[in-house]
Formats: structure tokens, C-alpha cells, sequence
């Protein structure tokens, strides 16, 4: 017997749905055939799989109803085995998939909605690190802080959808006020999904921090002082401030 | 800068002592139990939740871990796969064990993961003298970077393989004293197997070394009609107590636990489940001294 191989056969009868190969390996009686067998394992793993994504993506399920949220994951889970034994890196694909599993299309705006729950549970996930004293700054020449980049915090994401997938998402918030009826959701929006002390938040940067989205992604693409000063020209001092005292950005660097 | 790799100190005994019946930590009950503080002489954490370091649920455990000892009870090991350990993942358990210092560290004597996917489920081995090797081979090697013996539990299966060559009491037997590691005995896991293999749950039950038991488990399953499923989503039945009872008398005094993972009930419910084994073991342990 080859253990490696049982094992691959093994992983083939629950992540694709024909277990024959693996069934060699398997003894079968009158109760339960070997397949049958095999099948109590495809069904263990994927209502596993299945369960923390949709603790995951809560309101992707409800937008699509716990059947057919149930037959997406299927489908994914099969195209997209978990490959880490951290349960929590589980699912970052799922967004993308809703965006080419053709029985979704007609909710346009659900692998965006995927997508933002994907970056909540991403940032929930992450450290919240304190950021360093920026009046170090000042210790610099004039010379080096044209040089100067910063750095976001990883507890922070940016996302952009065509659609209003924040009102969407608060909307099946308990208690939320916001009835989707009245709003119009075909609206572009730019979020700022960000882990403060107390819980996480979704920001709107284009009406509420105008400008906001263009500078934190010249930022996430390291852009120093002197090409943000290029970009933002006299902005750039009340910007880099506001970014600061929120907490969004880390640390700055020279180099 | 930042506070990332500062060093956690936690104010506990060094090596917590366990004893009685304790229950599963699930996050329903954090703030019940923040709030409440109940009388459970310990908690069992599922480690593989608290891996990454700097979340909320980390931060949640340093703090409970103030007022109850703990035990890690883990799933990622994957101890029987045939791809190499991963070493990222038993790094960040040894740095919670260090942090958190449980009284020990359990996994499953199963495979989870193979060919780099990860089922995130408990799968049999063949009970195989190979298979024997190969197993006590990585117990060995995760035993040396922890640097202390871990303890393996028995699974519950639904298959069992043409190859093997022994008694799955046999392979426990073989593959704790070779590897030199403890056991954690899983009652009700015994009884589901037992059912859906049609052996002899007591003949499984006498076989066990008893001097390797650690701690003991009982939970629910489900019943699908043509095999028992181990959900942990219900009571512990009539004849699983039973069983529990005679491994009292068996084995004596040791650690039990109630697993209780999906239809998650009220902490009050689990800590009925917990008195009733309390109960048994007060009513067998007098009659065994
Ligand atoms: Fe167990």
C-alpha cells in the first residue's frame, strides 16, 4: 500500500465528485457501499467548508438565499480547495469566483459585496500596530524627507465598486435603518475598510474624505513626499495629517 | 516601533494542574464567561483559532487565561499526511503554547491535509505496520520541536481501508508506545466507530494504555440511520455514558471534557453535560479507591 497515493486519491473523491478511483482502497458492506462511504467524507468536508463561509460572507448568503449560497460554495469549494490549515485564509477567492459563476450573474453587485466582506474578515484578522512618532519627521534635512515614504497599516483596505455595496452591507446590518428600496445602489462608491479600536469600519472616501482614495493608494504604491507633493501640491500637508490622526498609516520610511 | 513582537506575560501558575470535568471554549460563551466566571476547573481552546497573532480572539485569551488553565486541542496537524510538516504552522503553535502554556497540546490521529490541500477534517489511516513508522516518525519530530510530549486522539471513522492489517486498538496501542507521546481517549468517538464498523466498543475500550491517558472526551452524534455522524451538535447519549462510566471504573481519575461544536447551546446546558460526568466519576471514583 502507498500511503501518498490513497492520500491523493483520497482528496480527489472529495474535491471532485468521482470517487471511484479512491474506492479501490475502501471496504464496502450491505449497509454502505464504498463510495457511499467516500461520500459521508465529500459531505463532512464541504457542510465544514461551507459553514465558515458563510460565517464569512453573511451577506452574500442572505442576498442569495441559504440554498443557493450552499450550491455556490459547492462549486467553489471544489474549484478552490483550501490550501492552508488556517481556517481563516479560507475564502479570499470566492469574489472573484462569484464574478464568473454564471448562475449569479443577475445580482451584479454580489462578488463586490463578496469582496467587501472579504476585506472586513481580512482586516478583523489583523494586528493592530501602533504607529510611530511622525514628529521624528522633523529631525530630518530638508534633503532627506523628499525621500520620505509611508506606509499603511495591513489593518486597512481599499475597495471600489461600481455599486453602493456599503448601503448594501449596512442595510443587512440588525437594526439597520437603511431600506435598500430607497437607495439607489447603482452608484460607483470608494471604501476604506479599517479596524480602529473599537470594531471595524467602513469609510467612504469620495464624499466624506474627498480625494482620500487617490492619496492612500498613492501611498499603498510608495509614492514619496516629493511625487505626492507632485500629485496633492498644497493638499498634501492637510492630508498627510488627517491620514495620520486617524491612524491609517504606519510608519514612514526613507530609503 | 508598534507593539508586535513585545513579549506576552500572563499571570499564571507555571504549569497548570487539570482536573475534573472541563468544557470546550467556544466563542458563544466569551462574554458569559468574561462576566460570569463560572466554576469550570478548566477550558479546552480549539489552538488552531488563535494561531495569528494580534487579533481580537488572541487578545480574548490572554485575558481568560488569567483565571482558568487551559488545554490546546488542535486539527491542523495533519500528523498522518505523507507531505512534510508544515513548519509555519508549528511555529506559530509553539509560540501560543510559550505565551499561553497549556497544561498540553493534543491533535488527531488522522490526516487532514495531502498534496498541499487542506480538508480541514478528521480522515482514518490505514492501520498499516507502515503506516505505524511513518506516524511515529512525525510525532517524534513535532515532540522535539515542541519540546514536550503531545497528546493524540483517537478519531471517529466511516470507512475503513482494505490494507489494513491490524485492530485500530492495535494501532493506538502501537503507535503511542513507539512514539512515546500520551493519549487523549475520545468516548463517544469510540462508540461511533464502534457502530459504523460493527466491532466491539468495550473490547476497544479494555485495549487502551492506560497509563498514556491524559484526558478523556464525550460528545454527541448524530444518527443518519445507516451510520453514526460525530457532530458534536448534540447531548451525550445513553450509551456513550455508559461506556464513559466504565472507563471511570477502568481507568480512574482523569481529565474529562465535553466538545460541543455546532448547534451551539446555552453555557449553562454545557455545564449540565459537564456535572453529569462529574457525577459519574464522584459516584465510580470512591468505588475504585
Ligand atoms: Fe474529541
Amino acid at each position: 500500500m502507498n500511503l501518498e497515493e490513497l492520500q491523493q486519491d483520497f482528496i480527489s473523491a472529495i474535491f471532485e465528485k468521482n470517487n471511484s478511483t479512491a474506492a479501490k482502497h475502501v471496504t464496502g458492506d450491505d449497509r454502505l457501499t464504498a463510495e457511499q462511504r467516500l461520500g459521508i467524507y465529500r459531505g463532512s468536508v464541504h457542510g465544514i467548508l461551507t459553514s465558515s463561509l458563510g460565517v464569512t460572507f453573511p451577506v452574500t448568503k442572505s442576498l442569495v438565499g441559504e440554498k443557493f449560497f450552499d450550491h455556490m460554495c459547492d462549486v467553489f469549494i471544489d474549484k478552490y480547495p483550501p490550501t492552508s490549515p488556517f481556517f481563516v485564509k479560507y475564502g479570499g477567492a470566492f469574489s472573484e469566483f462569484l464574478e464568473q459563476f454564471e448562475p449569479a450573474k443577475s445580482i451584479s453587485y454580489l462578488s463586490d459585496v463578496a469582496a467587501l466582506e472579504w476585506a472586513r474578515h481580512q482586516v478583523w484578522h489583523e494586528v493592530i500596530l501602533e504607529s510611530v512618532d511622525f514628529s521624528e519627521m522633523a529631525s530630518l534635512t530638508e534633503e532627506e524627507q523628499a525621500t520620505v515614504w509611508f506606509e499603511l497599516k495591513q489593518s486597512l483596505r481599499l475597495i471600489e465598486s461600481g455599486y453602493r455595496i456599503d448601503l448594501i452591507w449596512f442595510a443587512h446590518q440588525d437594526g439597520s435603518e437603511i431600506k435598500l428600496e430607497d437607495v439607489n445602489i447603482d452608484e460607483g462608491v470608494q471604501l476604506l475598510i479599517w479596524k480602529g479600536t473599537d470594531g471595524i469600519k467602513i469609510t467612504q472616501l469620495d464624499t466624506n474624505y474627498q480625494d482620500y482614495w487617490d492619496f492612500l493608494t498613492a501611498i499603498s504604491e510608495k509614492n514619496n513626499i516629493t511625487q505626492l507633493a507632485g500629485k496633492f501640491g498644497e493638499h498634501l500637508p492637510s492630508h498627510l495629517n488627517r491620514c495620520i490622526q486617524e491612524g491609517w498609516i504606519k510608519s514612514f520610511n526613507r530609503n | 516601533m508598534g507593539n508586535q513582537n513585545s513579549e506576552k506575560t500572563i499571570q499564571t501558575n507555571a504549569l497548570p494542574t487539570i482536573q475534573g470535568c472541563g468544557i470546550g471554549l467556544r466563542l458563544e460563551h466569551f462574554d458569559e464567561i468574561k462576566e460570569q466566571k463560572p466554576d469550570i476547573p478548566w477550558f479546552e481552546i480549539l489552538s488552531d483559532n488563535y494561531l495569528i497573532e494580534g487579533t481580537s480572539q488572541r487578545e480574548y485569551l490572554y485575558k481568560f487565561r488569567e483565571d482558568y488553565p487551559v488545554t490546546f486541542h488542535g486539527v491542523g496537524l495533519s500528523i498522518g499526511s505523507t507531505d512534510p510538516l508544515n513548519m509555519d504552522f508549528l511555529k506559530s503553535l509553539k509560540k501560543l503554547k510559550d505565551e499561553v502554556q497549556p497544561a498540553w497540546i493534543s491533535d488527531h490521529l488522522c490526516w487532514t491535509s495531502a498534496h498541499g490541500v487542506v480538508t480541514h477534517d478528521l480522515i482514518p489511516l490505514p492501520y498499516t505496520k507502515s503506516v505505524i513508522t511513518h506516524i511515529v516518525d512525525r510525532i517524534k519530530q513535532v515532540q522535539d520541536y515542541l519540546g514536550e510530549q503531545i497528546v493524540i486522539e483517537n478519531v471517529s471513522s466511516y470507512l475503513q481501508f482494505k490494507d489494513s492489517e491490524m485492530k485500530e486498538w492495535d494501532f493506538i496501542n502501537e503507535v503511542t508506545r513507539k512514539s512515546d507521546c500520551k493519549l487523549l481517549l475520545d468516548v463517544n468517538n469510540i462508540y461511533v466507530s464502534s457502530q459504523n464498523h460493527l466491532f466491539d466498543a468495550d473490547e476497544y475500550l479494555y485495549a487502551m494504555p492506560q497509563e498514556r491517558i491524559a484526558e478523556m472526551h464525550l460528545a454527541g452524534y448524530e444518527d443518519h440511520g445507516t451510520h453514526l455522524l460525530d457532530t458534536h451538535s448534540r447531548p451525550v447519549t445513553d450509551p456513550v455514558w455508559d461506556l464513559f462510566t466504565k472507563a471511570v471504573e477502568h481507568f480512574g481519575d482523569v481529565p474529562v471534557l465535553i466538545e460541543w461544536d455546532s448547534d451551539i447551546p446555552s453555557l449553562q446546558r454545557v455545564m449540565e453535560e459537564a456535572n453529569k460526568a462529574k457525577a459519574i466519576q464522584q459516584k465510580v471514583l470512591p468505588l475504585c479507591a
